[in-house]
């Protein structure tokens, strides 16, 4: 695939060491088109979430340059983020979690209201409004927090193993909801995960890393096309595709090893 | 089980009474020392207008603590909670304010402080504010790091941060910090006025125990603290329903 518009967001020879010393990512550089869905697949420890907290501004590189639309952004509506957790305030109804984005920006309750039950409409929680997060499921829990992220119509969605505490069904069918949702509003997706298949069946692109210090270790196109459905998870190239990332994933995992 | 949970308590609460009552008439102890549950009901009737002026007294006391220490205690968490620097400067002096025995500080309290009315409430306050102070803190560090995380993305302003995620994140531990100073500030009033030892019109249950005790007025020193335990027991269920109340919608997250 060939972009020609430029990327929206860039990293360029970005390193981040923490406060404790910790050199989480070094030289990192990667390009995310607009409406791009990549995913960062890799072993527990290797600097995923921080590329995320990098593009969302939510913590600044040591070395190296960042552009993302979250950098200058006033209204905050530009970049959604959702966690391996809900993280659902728990003390409100799924309508006015979804309201919080909304909220924040000066929106009245009665002037979002017709885009929330849209949003919550397509989430597929039309009956749920009124619930309290602790009355949901796991995947209910996780479908408020896509909800959430959706309402402001973001640019950049990133997401932190969203699915990773779910079980595998729940999983699947979230996984061919978020790649409708991805396709109705059209924005860049970055996805985290360490789970093969779940990379390849949603992603564009696949960036796999190595840790300590985190660093791209493989990038694998998966040029199939939209909408994608069961179908395509028992085709052989997709079987391929799962084949060449678990050993890349092999690989940046052993090669960890090898390093003190 | 919910009938278990009300008649099994109050049986033996009538039956302690009833073996009072028997005891007392059956060994003939005298009144003065022991009164029978009657003849301390008997007192309460007869000194109904000194007792109730008293215990209003005492109530105002109580609840004007508890009030101040509610704000106190909240001011204090939420300076603590904004600056490391100053909770580590100042939290070794509120636990030492904590751990002093309330009965050996009202004596010198007593002694700077000119009105008394001021003093019993500085010393039901010292009591009083600590469990509302730590709990509070407790509750602003519980917050969720991604949601202040999430709260940061939006460009939630400070007082949005305050109003929509810290106070609502904080409300059950302080509620349940009030729980335990409402009982307190009144240990606290009572305590202080003992010490205190203040005669006359404007004073409190205390002082009434006290009187009653140097005259040998034995049924009336119970019936006072008969209003005591009635006003704790109130206490602790106002703030029981306040906290049901309020957190009705936390309480389906459990």
């Amino acid at each position: 695939m060939v972009t020609v518009a430029p990327p929206l967001i860039v990293l360029d020879a970005v390193e981040k060491r923490f406060d404790t010393g910790l050199l989480a990512l070094e030289r990192f550089s990667l390009k995310v088109a607009a409406n791009e869905f990549v995913t960062l697949l890799g072993p527990s420890g290797c600097g995923k979430s921080t590329v995320l907290k990098l593009v969302a501004n939510l913590v600044l590189p040591t070395a190296g340059t960042v552009l993302s639309p979250a950098q200058n952004d006033q209204t905050g509506r530009s970049t959604a983020f959702v966690f391996q957790e809900p993280t659902l305030l728990p003390w409100a109804t799924v309508f006015d979690n979804v309201w919080l984005p909304l909220r924040l920006q000066g929106q009245s309750r009665d002037a979002a209201r017709s885009l929330i039950n849209s949003v919550l409409a397509r989430v597929g929680l039309t009956n749920f409004h009124q619930s309290y997060p602790a009355q949901l499921s796991g995947g209910m829990k996780m479908r408020v927090s896509i909800a959430r992220a959706l309402v402001s119509q973001p640019q950049v969605l990133l997401m932190d193993e969203p699915f990773a505490a779910l079980d595998d069904i729940t999983r699947q069918r979230l996984n061919v909801d978020l790649l409708t949702w991805w396709h109705d509003q059209s924005m860049a997706t970055m996805f985290v995960t360490h789970n093969v298949a779940e990379a390849v069946f949603l992603s564009q692109r696949v960036l796999v890393m190595g840790a300590r210090p985190g660093k791209i270790f493989a990038e694998v196109h998966v040029d199939h096309a939209y909408p994608r459905d069961a179908r395509f998870r028992e085709s052989t190239q997709f079987a391929t595709h799962c084949k060449t990332l678990s050993a890349a994933l092999d690989a940046a995992s052993s090669s960890e090893g090898m390093q003190p | 089980m919910k009938c278990e949970q009300i008649w099994l308590p109050t049986m033996v609460c009538v039956g302690c009474l009833l073996g009072w009552e028997l005891l007392v008439r059956w060994a003939q102890i005298p009144a003065y020392t022991l009164p029978a549950p009657t003849a301390v009901i008997e007192s309460l009737v007869l000194n109904w207008n000194s007792l109730a002026a008293s215990w209003w007294f005492t109530v105002k006391i109580t609840f004007s603590a508890l009030g101040l220490a509610c704000a106190g205690g909240v001011l204090i968490a939420a300076v603590f909670a904004l600056s490391p620097q100053i909770e580590r400067a100042f939290f070794p002096l509120a636990v030492v304010l904590q751990v002093t025995p309330i009965v050996a500080v009202a004596p010198l309290i007593l002694i700077y402080v000119e009105s008394t009315m001021t003093a019993l409430l500085l010393c039901a306050w010292i009591v009083a504010f600590f469990p509302i102070l730590s709990n509070t803190i407790i509750g602003l560090r519980s917050i969720d790091a991604n949601l202040v995380d999430l709260f940061r993305l939006y460009r939630a302003t400070p007082w949005q941060r305050l109003t929509l995620l810290r106070a609502p994140c904080a409300l059950p531990y302080f509620l349940a910090g009030v729980k335990i100073s409402g009982g307190l500030s009144l240990i606290g009033a009572v305590t202080a006025e003992m010490v205190a030892g203040a005669a006359g019109r404007d004073t409190g249950l205390a002082s009434r125990i006290l009187e009653a005790s140097f005259r040998t007025e034995t049924p009336k020193m119970f019936a006072a603290l008969v209003l005591l335990v009635a006003t704790g027991i109130l206490i602790f269920f106002i703030f029981n329903l306040l906290s049901t109340l309020l957190l009705t919608r936390y309480a389906q997250s459990d």
